[in-house]
């Protein structure tokens, strides 16, 4: 397939996935802090598990322009890029304070475990299987945050989450800097591998290829599942 | 640095230093060099390079802190993008030594890996990939330490192989960019990993593991560095 046609394969699967039942719901739930809260703690174990997947996939593929490439996504995720100064680690950490929690509530939280869960298998796809079925695992859960794809739908996760916060809780997207930079930079992301799957996804590779994605829209169902039924068991009025 | 750390610091160079004693490593340094024999170095040190790096990404993959991947991404950016002390990334620079003895690019680029070099590139990514972090680490980054002309009498790896493409071949220092920045480079990085050792090296244990590791990784430059002298020897 060419670039287009992956973009558009990629892009049935993630719309279907954003318009599922559980991603509908997940975005219908009244926001509240002790809710928000949840998001927050579980996105930072998902933001900082993307590290130890992407390290693995560089590590399984043998192509030096595509390992340069994780690099330099990894360099702007984790050290500095044009959207912070100090990694995307930050984003969430400062967008934590907004609902009440301290760094240490962050980065020392366990996860649910349904996201210990899926953060296993994201684990076990990058690390096990071939490197392009965890580079299209991987690259797939970035265009779930991709306006141009999921406008039609309210926008892409970070965008429709920080609209959610704004009705329910009255900040403004400026200072959500989590969803704030990754309704941009992920639109980067998402069209970063196209073109390593036009020419290496090739043969019976495309729709192992394929299947990956489907397979990690299954998980990041799974994951925002998880999250929902926690924030659903928390009472709209708890903590005022 | 405490005792223990600087103890075991020691122990690391004086294991580096056997590695130079060793009989495939001192005739790698005294074979003769032609342009031919130069061009199989530029090849399977281009393979080197870019091998070694799914090493380090299975460490930066399997290390749980934060703060050393961070460590380790800016070690990789150094070389696999760009390091300031060279403008370019470190492989380049081998693709300039071989362009220096007449190979293309393209040429270096798809140059087939010795069966050493493949083993000795497996082995690295072996010790990332199934040991501890740590001592994945201290296996891996041992090899910074060849290139420490301070604790290797007679000149570390980076020196010795200068003077051989200098002397036998008649290039200037200018044409050999590779052995500059690495001298300088893996004193700078050998501190860092140095001091991640230290860190996070808690107990004996760990200490002689990153120390297994390490001699298991001095092995595998000896298998990298014999092969290279021998295909060198097969040919002219």
């Amino acid at each position: 397939m060419e670039v287009h046609e992956w973009r558009k394969a990629i892009g049935d699967i993630v719309r279907e996935h954003s318009a599922s039942d559980v991603v509908t719901r997940y975005f219908d739930l009244k926001q509240t802090p002790l809710r928000a809260q949840v998001i927050v703690r579980e996105l930072a174990h998902f933001i900082r598990h993307r590290r130890d997947c992407w390290a693995h996939v560089s590590g399984n593929c043998p192509v030096w322009s595509v390992k340069q490439k994780i690099l330099q996504h990894e360099y702007g995720e984790v050290i500095k890029d044009e959207f912070s100064e100090h990694g995307h680690i930050t984003l969430i950490v400062n967008q934590g304070k907004l609902v009440g929690l301290e760094p240490e509530d962050i980065l020392n939280a366990d996860p649910l475990p349904t996201t210990r869960a899926v953060l296993y298998a994201w684990g076990w796809i990058t690390r096990e299987k071939p490197w392009l079925e965890g580079l299209a695992a991987l690259t797939v859960t970035e265009w779930c945050n991709d306006d141009r794809l999921l406008g039609d739908h309210g926008g892409g996760h970070s965008t429709r989450m920080g609209r959610r916060w704004s009705e329910d809780m009255g900040f403004k997207m400026k200072q959500m800097p989590n969803f704030d930079v990754h309704s941009q930079a992920d639109e980067e992301h998402s069209d970063m591998f196209l073109p390593d799957l036009e020419r290496h996804a090739t043969g019976p590779l495309q729709e192992e290829a394929l299947r990956a994605v489907r397979e990690s829209m299954e998980l990041m169902t799974i994951y925002r599942a998880g999250v929902l039924e926690a924030m659903e068991r928390i009472p709209a009025d708890a903590g005022r | 640095m405490d005792a223990t750390a600087a103890r075991y610091d020691e122990m690391l160079n004086q294991l580096t230093r056997e590695a130079f004693a060793a009989p495939e490593v001192q005739e790698f340094y005294e074979v003769r060099l032609t342009p031919r024999r130069a061009q199989i170095i530029a090849q399977q040190f281009g393979l080197f390079v870019r091998g070694r790096r799914s090493a380090w990404a299975y460490l930066i993959a399997r290390c749980p802190h934060m703060e050393v991947k961070k460590e380790l991404l800016e070690h990789e950016t150094e070389e696999m993008l760009f390091d300031p002390r060279c403008g370019s990334d470190h492989y380049t620079l081998w693709v300039r030594h071989g362009e220096a003895v007449g190979l293309t690019a393209d040429e270096v680029h798809h140059a087939r890996p010795l069966p050493t070099t493949r083993a000795a590139i497996a082995g690295w990514s072996w010790l990332a990939f199934n040991l501890g972090w740590l001592e994945g680490l201290g296996g891996v980054a041992v090899l910074e330490r060849v290139n420490l002309d301070p604790i290797i009498p007679g000149g570390a790896h980076q020196t010795r192989a200068q003077e051989r493409w200098m002397t036998d071949l008649g290039l200037s220092e200018e044409q050999l960019p590779n052995f500059r920045l690495h001298r300088e480079a893996d004193t700078d990085h050998k501190g860092q990993t140095m001091d991640l050792l230290a860190n996070y090296a808690t107990t004996e244990v760990q200490w002689e593991g990153i120390l297994d590791a390490a001699r298991q990784s001095l092995e595998f430059w000896q298998v990298f560095l014999g092969g290279v002298g021998r295909a060198m020897e097969a040919v002219d």
